[in-house]
């Protein structure tokens, strides 16, 4: 595991050191605006920006818990085992990463559009301007994350391990479940927690595909943006400073996750 | 008993084997050779990690080749020993069991080998990144052993120690192995080691058995040139004609124990430096000595801690050089110190002439 040793702490420092200086800002910016009478703070109280915030915590959580589902076997897989095409599908499991996530939403609306989606959103669940369509962006970008920090743990722990455990009389699966996943735990643990974080922070892919509803589809991201827009400047600094402060607390996490890791 | 049947398996363009082995119940086998001779690449065929090409390997008349690792009942220990950091050392001796779900009686057995092994006082440590290497191997050997496997299987795995330590661990496990009657098969590059601890020897060499039998016959007694460089045979001398049970070499007429076998391209001798005997000429003479006495002058000398090395020029074939070894026994007789430009005669026995 020491891919996120020396480099990925210092990164995370860094990230650490830029995030308490915009908190410190916003702060700085929060006294400036109380004159107006809607400071950042009261408008967290206000019912449409705690859906916003109640509706972005949920589908974030569930898309990141639904990615690792998906990324625990994809990344071991990928770790682990050759097979025809498995560059192809390592480098399409990038384009999230690098591509613009406005695209990728439209990409979505695109598969959704295609006649097995239309089967899916008339017959099954509707995705486009829909709290579903929410989690299927936020589960994409989760995913990517996700399967890469996976795929580096998995790449890092020695099969002997898991060899060992076979011979000591572990089927492929119970050695996975007894050996490898605990062995993986700190992985886990910082793979969920950055793609939450991922889903939690996107606008592009959400707002093109679920668009922009209030007290529907409205996540915080897409909500500081409307408030922006519409001058709400108290509402908009509020979301803000709460989307930094739950940044700050994921990157102390995964801090305090990596530190155990290298234990 | 494991009898292992024309085995081929293949690791990327290097190619194992066929490999043929009978091993009985009960007997320690060594498995020697050099890096990348296949000796791992074996150990996990016959573990079933490594898959093969063809070939069968039978485990007390059970034709296990098709079967899981976790079905053969064996044991392994890898050379890193491989513990499991994310459990406590007595989590890690009885995850054998624990996964084949015999618990029962495990707690006793448990007591037992910790005892044998002397890591009872381990047992409680939560984590097992405390334990030191020798005590990490100890470990590794008692979840090894509470598994009761019809074979343990050992890759080098004492290799990362001090030699002291890996000498004392190796002896335990031979005496656990000659008390508990366990079949092993021991995975090592060291002759000594293989001397030590194996009642058979297989020598492998680029994916091949060169050489197998009792310790003492197979070690310096090399039957190929690769083998006789892997035993790091000092004195390898290229033939130039042979006949019946003479060959000629540097000039030199040479008796060997016996001929060659028909047809067989006898191209090199090997003497190992130990085997060469140093005498005077007035000793050789009154010894009675004729054949493969040669007058030959020291070029060089060299003190090793318990040993000394000489060298040599063959008066009679010019450039031909021969290397010595002077034990301890000799090194106290031999009261005049051999120096540079001494004149010397070299008595080579026939039977430790090895015609390769």
């Amino acid at each position: 595991m020491r891919r996120l040793g020396l480099g990925f702490s210092t990164y995370l420092l860094a990230g650490l050191g830029v995030a308490v200086s915009t908190v410190l800002a916003l702060i700085a910016v929060q006294v400036a605006f109380t004159q107006d009478g809607g400071g950042p703070l009261r408008a967290l109280g206000e019912p449409d920006i705690r859906f916003a915030v109640w509706l972005s915590l949920w589908t974030s959580t569930t898309a990141a818990v639904l990615a690792l589902v998906v990324a625990v076997p994809a990344a071991y897989a990928l770790a682990r085992f050759h097979f025809r095409g498995k560059a192809l599908v390592d480098g399409l499991l990038d384009v999230p990463i690098v591509l613009s996530p406005v695209v990728l939403g439209i990409a979505l609306i695109l598969v959704f559009r295609s006649a097995p989606g239309r089967f899916v959103e008339e017959n099954v669940l509707r995705f486009v301007f829909e709290v579903p369509g929410i989690l299927a962006a936020q589960f994409v970008l989760a995913l990517a994350m996700e399967i890469r920090v996976l795929k580096a743990a998995f790449e890092d722990l020695d099969p002997r391990y898991e060899q060992v455990a076979r011979v000591l009389g572990c089927s492929p699966w119970a050695a996975f479940r007894r050996v490898t996943l605990p062995m993986s735990r700190s992985a886990l643990v910082a793979a969920f927690v950055l793609g939450f974080s991922r889903a939690l922070g996107d606008f592009g892919a959400t707002v093109t595909v679920a668009g922009s509803v209030r007290f529907k589809t409205e996540t915080m991201p897409i909500a500081i943006y409307s408030n922006l827009a519409s001058v709400r400047i108290g509402k908009a600094l509020g979301l803000a400073l709460l989307l930094t402060l739950i940044a700050l607390c994921v990157l102390t996490l995964v801090r305090a996750v990596g530190a155990r890791r290298r234990v | 008993m494991i009898a292992v049947r024309e085995l081929v398996a293949l690791a990327g363009s290097f190619r194992l084997g066929p490999i043929e082995l009978q091993l009985g119940a009960g007997e320690f086998l060594v498995l020697l050779g050099p890096s990348g001779a296949g000796k791992t690449l074996l150990l996990e065929s016959l573990v079933g990690l490594a898959p093969i090409e063809s070939g069968a390997v039978v485990l007390d008349g059970q034709d296990v080749t098709a079967l899981a690792p976790e079905r053969r009942e064996v044991a392994y220990m890898p050379q890193d020993v491989a513990l499991f950091p994310h459990l406590s050392v007595r989590d890690n001796v009885l995850f054998g069991r624990r996964a084949r779900g015999t618990m029962q009686g495990a707690a006793a057995e448990l007591e037992h080998i910790a005892q044998k092994l002397g890591i009872g006082e381990l047992l409680a440590r939560p984590r097992v990144q405390t334990l030191s290497g020798g005590e990490r191997q100890r470990v590794a050997l008692a979840r090894s052993l509470i598994t009761n496997p019809r074979v343990l299987f050992l890759d080098e795995s004492f290799s990362a120690l001090d030699a002291h330590v890996r000498r004392q661990l190796l002896l335990e496990v031979r005496d656990l192995q000659s008390a508990l009657g366990l079949t092993v098969v021991y995975v090592t590059h060291s002759q000594q080691e293989a001397l030590v601890v194996g009642d058979r020897v297989v020598v492998l060499m680029q994916g091949r058995v060169a050489q197998a039998g009792a310790p003492q016959d197979v070690l310096g007694r090399p039957t190929t040139l690769s083998a006789a460089r892997f035993f790091q045979i000092e004195n390898l001398l290229p033939i130039e004609s042979a006949e019946g049970d003479t060959c000629r070499v540097g000039g030199l007429t040479m008796r060997l124990d016996s001929a060659p076998p028909p047809g067989a391209s006898a191209r090199w001798l090997a003497i190992a430096a130990a085997d060469v005997v140093l005498l005077g000429t007035a000793e050789a003479q009154a010894l009675g000595l004729t054949d493969n006495v040669f007058p030959a002058r020291v070029s060089s000398t060299k003190d090793a801690r318990s040993r000394r090395v000489v060298r040599l020029a063959l008066h009679a074939s010019g450039e031909q050089e021969l290397v010595c070894e002077l034990g301890a026994r000799d090194r106290l007789l031999d009261a005049r110190r051999l120096r540079e430009g001494d004149d010397v005669v070299v008595y080579l026995n026939p039977k430790v002439v090895a015609v390769l």
